[in-house]
């Protein structure tokens, strides 16, 4: 049974804390300074609170690094496990079996810089818990990692004639793309312009002249990055533009597909498909502005027949 | 199998606008006859009247524009097409429940409405993309159906049900609590109106005056109570539990409406027994809960053999779970009152108490001080000030009393494939998870008092809401408990 260990990235977190650190203790000196120094109040309230706050902050930020430093995660090909062992002790562990979705997230600030991600894990369950992963280097290879891990759990694989091919566990099934849906950059540009010019007029006032189109052309690039792969096995979202996000859906998950139509969406001729997986309310793919709503939909229904999941169950 | 598709019946929208025209054709005669002031009151009534259908077209125009359908590859479909669009697809193998219910209008009228429980987090997160839309909201809903008790058969076919399958127990609800609430509330209102015409006949204005008070309000307050504990005494007696080879099934059926839930025996995930001390003591009544993993699930209450009915409850789900292939000619009738060996039993340790301990004393040392501190500052009559100290303290011991009470109570069984948590002080709750059910486990061990004393509160995770997880708190064997839950873990199957 390969192990793989590996640990959050620490230098991410030693300057977020940092940073907040010195953000939160800076107007708190600044004020005592202001209190100890002038005329305004008593020196001794500037004394109290400096005692006060900076061991707090001190203490804050040795337990956010330390509590960092002593996280390992492990991956197996039967669970995901987290454990911290920093005055207190945590240990969590996910059965692979449990997990309905993962997704990771660049953020496009610190994690760009740094390299680093976040990965979350998404299991059907109280709460909607997940373990999230948080500043791993090189997030895209290990979430490829559990991605592949996921696979080999998947149900049998049907011949196109309906005969269920032996050997379950030998055999991976293959990850073709089959498409790559983009929605349509303009349309959503569009319909969200209207919104977005009510709002940044409300907001700045006669200065949304000039906002309003840097935001439309910002939220035209973005949707431009935007894809959604239909593989063979699994649905993956991808969002590439400050944040970066890609969530992946697996076949056997899938629990419901609707299609809808607003009035701007008949007015346009787009669509907006949810697919949803037996996860905690934000577990699933939402495809917005999308034209040819009903062909993506059969296409998918097509695709778990061929792939042999539950979705196609014929009355016994 | 062919394709079944059917659309929500409006004969209750239908019925309620023409009577709202013909109230609004009587009230223009009327005004047409008496003129004058009439006139002026009957626009009034005409615009309320006006608003009213209104309301009756928005709920029946989404109707006429709604279709429902059953497939041949077992799933159902909702599709809405006016002006926006929606056509949703759900499987039937994830829906944990089937639920057919009627009001008063749909008993007149001969409609009735289908919900589903699927199964999935009812939890909302407001991160989602579906800003603003609850969960519940998403389930698929068949509404005012005309041919439901077809319909209904053909879903619970549809998902493996055998409409003829064997009772294995049956019973029903006691109706002494409901019985015992009415009474109350009917009592008082009877004294309040009581006093009300006495105090009508009285002529000493200030008795008078005492007595039409109280009446009064002896009346209002109690007004609404009675008639809804008189109505809920109806719908107990009319509700029945029912335990068949392959479904459970809760139903009422009573004046007002008819409600029938039925869940499937492999959707069953965990169940609960709730043993309130004092409903327990005055009327001999627990009442036991299932749990799908969806929404829905219904309630077992006020049963005088709660432990019995959880005892049967637990063997089939457990036949199930096992994949017990002989699920036929197992007897559930005999011995349903036997317990189980449990192969290892556990109950929190000194951590349990000494954390509590610590933090009670903290937290309460606070409003000690700053009454301490404030003696010097201010001044405090004496008698108050001794007064707040024996509160505190009264507060404290009862705090730690209550603990101990509850360190009594809690205890953890494990046999080699459940777990049976009992937990509770007032309200005792016996918390039933099988192995083979659960999501993820955690185990934790702060410093202060895990760590100290070498002990682990281990929490364990189950599909659907925050209620059916357990927490082993502060236990001695955690380690091993927890390699053994993780071993398991790792041998599950989808």
């Amino acid at each position: 049974m390969n192990k793989t260990t590996f640990k959050p990235n620490i230098g991410i977190t030693i300057m977020q804390t940092l940073l907040f650190a010195t953000l939160l203790s800076l107007p708190v000196i600044a004020l005592a300074l202001v209190f100890m120094l002038t005329e305004y109040a008593n020196p001794f309230y500037g004394y109290i609170l400096l005692a006060v706050i900076l061991p707090l902050i001190i203490f804050f930020s040795i337990t956010s690094i330390g509590n960092v430093m002593n996280t390992t995660y492990e991956i197996t090909n039967k669970f995901i496990t987290r454990k911290k062992k920093f005055i207190s002790e945590i240990q969590e562990d996910i059965p692979l079996s449990q997990i309905t979705n993962i997704d990771y997230r660049i953020g496009w600030f610190f994690d760009k810089i740094f390299g680093v991600g976040t990965i979350l894990v998404y299991t059907s369950g109280s709460g909607s818990f997940d373990i999230t992963l948080s500043n791993i280097k090189s997030v895209a290879d290990k979430y490829e990692q559990i991605n592949d891990l996921l696979k080999l759990n998947k149900s049998v694989k049907l011949h196109s004639n309906g005969e269920i091919l032996k050997n379950r566990n030998t055999m991976q099934t293959e990850s073709k793309l089959l498409e790559r849906i983009k929605p349509s950059a303009g349309i959503a540009t569009f319909q969200l312009a209207i919104g977005n010019t009510i709002f940044w007029i409300y907001v700045t006032g006669f200065l949304a002249i000039i906002i309003v189109p840097i935001v439309t052309i910002l939220s035209y690039i973005a949707w431009t990055k935007k894809y959604y792969d239909f593989y063979t096995d699994k649905v993956e979202y991808y969002d590439g533009f400050l944040t970066l996000n890609k969530s992946t859906v697996t076949m056997e998950r899938i629990t419901n597909i609707s299609e809808n139509r607003g009035i701007l969406d008949r007015l346009f001729g787009t669509y907006t498909i949810n697919i949803e997986t037996a996860g905690s309310a934000r577990a699933e793919v939402s495809i917005k502005y999308v034209k040819d709503g009903t062909r993506i939909v059969e296409n998918l229904k097509e695709v778990l027949k061929v792939h042999g999941t539950n979705w196609f169950q014929t009355k016994p | 199998m062919e394709q079944i598709d059917f659309k929500p019946n409006l004969k209750i929208e239908k019925f309620f606008l023409i009577i709202e025209v013909l109230i609004a054709i009587l009230i223009i005669i009327i005004a047409g006859i008496y003129g004058g002031n009439v006139l002026f009151a009957s626009i009034f009534f005409l615009i309320f009247l006006g608003a009213v259908a209104i309301v009756t077209l928005a709920i029946a125009i989404p109707k006429t524009f709604t279709k429902y359908s059953i497939t041949n590859d077992n799933k159902i479909i909702v599709d809405y097409k006016f002006i926006t669009s929606s056509k949703k697809i759900y499987r039937l193998d994830q829906v944990t429940s089937i639920s057919l219910s009627q009001g008063l209008l749909g008993k007149i009228f001969g409609l009735a409405n289908i919900n589903f429980g699927i199964f999935g987090g009812t939890s909302f997160n407001p991160n989602s993309t579906k800003q603003g839309q609850s969960y519940q909201s998403l389930l698929p809903k068949f509404q005012t159906i005309k041919d439901y008790k077809k319909i209904f058969n053909i879903l619970a076919q549809n998902i493996s049900l055998d409409l003829n399958s064997k009772i294995i127990y049956e019973d029903e609800p006691s109706t002494k609590p409901s019985v015992f609430g009415f009474s109350i509330f009917f009592i008082f209102e009877f004294i309040s109106i009581t006093l009300l015409i006495v105090g009508l006949m009285n002529t000493n204005t200030k008795e008078k005056f005492i007595m039409l008070i109280t009446g009064t309000i002896g009346v209002a307050i109690f007004f609404i109570p009675t008639i809804t504990s008189f109505f809920h005494l109806l719908k107990v007696k009319s509700t029945k539990y029912t335990i068949r080879q392959d479904r459970i099934v809760y139903e009422d059926d009573y004046m007002l409406s008819a409600t029938k839930i039925i869940v499937p025996n492999t959707k069953i995930t965990n169940s609960q027994i709730n043993k309130n001390l004092i409903t327990y003591g005055l009327f001999k009544v627990g009442s036991v809960k299932l749990f799908t993993g969806g929404s829905k699930d219904p309630k077992f209450a006020s049963l005088e053999d709660f432990e019995g009915f959880a005892n049967v409850l637990s063997k089939i789900y457990s036949n199930i779970n096992n994949q017990n292939q002989e699920t036929n000619n197992i007897d559930y009738s005999t011995n349903i009152h036997t317990k189980e060996e449990s192969a290892f039993k556990t109950k929190p340790s000194a951590s349990f108490f000494v954390t509590f301990w610590f933090y009670s004393t903290i937290i309460l040392l606070i409003p000690t001080a700053a009454l301490l501190v404030a003696k010097n500052f201010i001044i405090i009559e004496k008698i108050i000030y001794y007064a707040i100290l024996t509160g505190i303290g009264i507060l404290y011991i009862s705090l730690l009393l209550l603990r101990f009470i509850l360190w009594k109570n809690t205890t953890y069984d494990f046999s080699h494939y459940k777990l049976i948590s009992k937990s509770g002080i007032l309200n005792i709750t016996t918390k039933e998870i099988h192995f083979n059910n659960i999501k993820h486990i955690e185990l934790h061990r702060k410093l202060l008092f895990d760590r100290a004393f070498g002990q682990g509160t281990i929490y364990i995770f189950t599909p659907g809401t925050a209620s059916t997880d357990a927490k082993l708190s502060s236990i001695k064997e955690y380690k091993d408990v927890y390699e053994e839950l993780k071993e398991v873990l790792g041998r599950q199957k989808k």
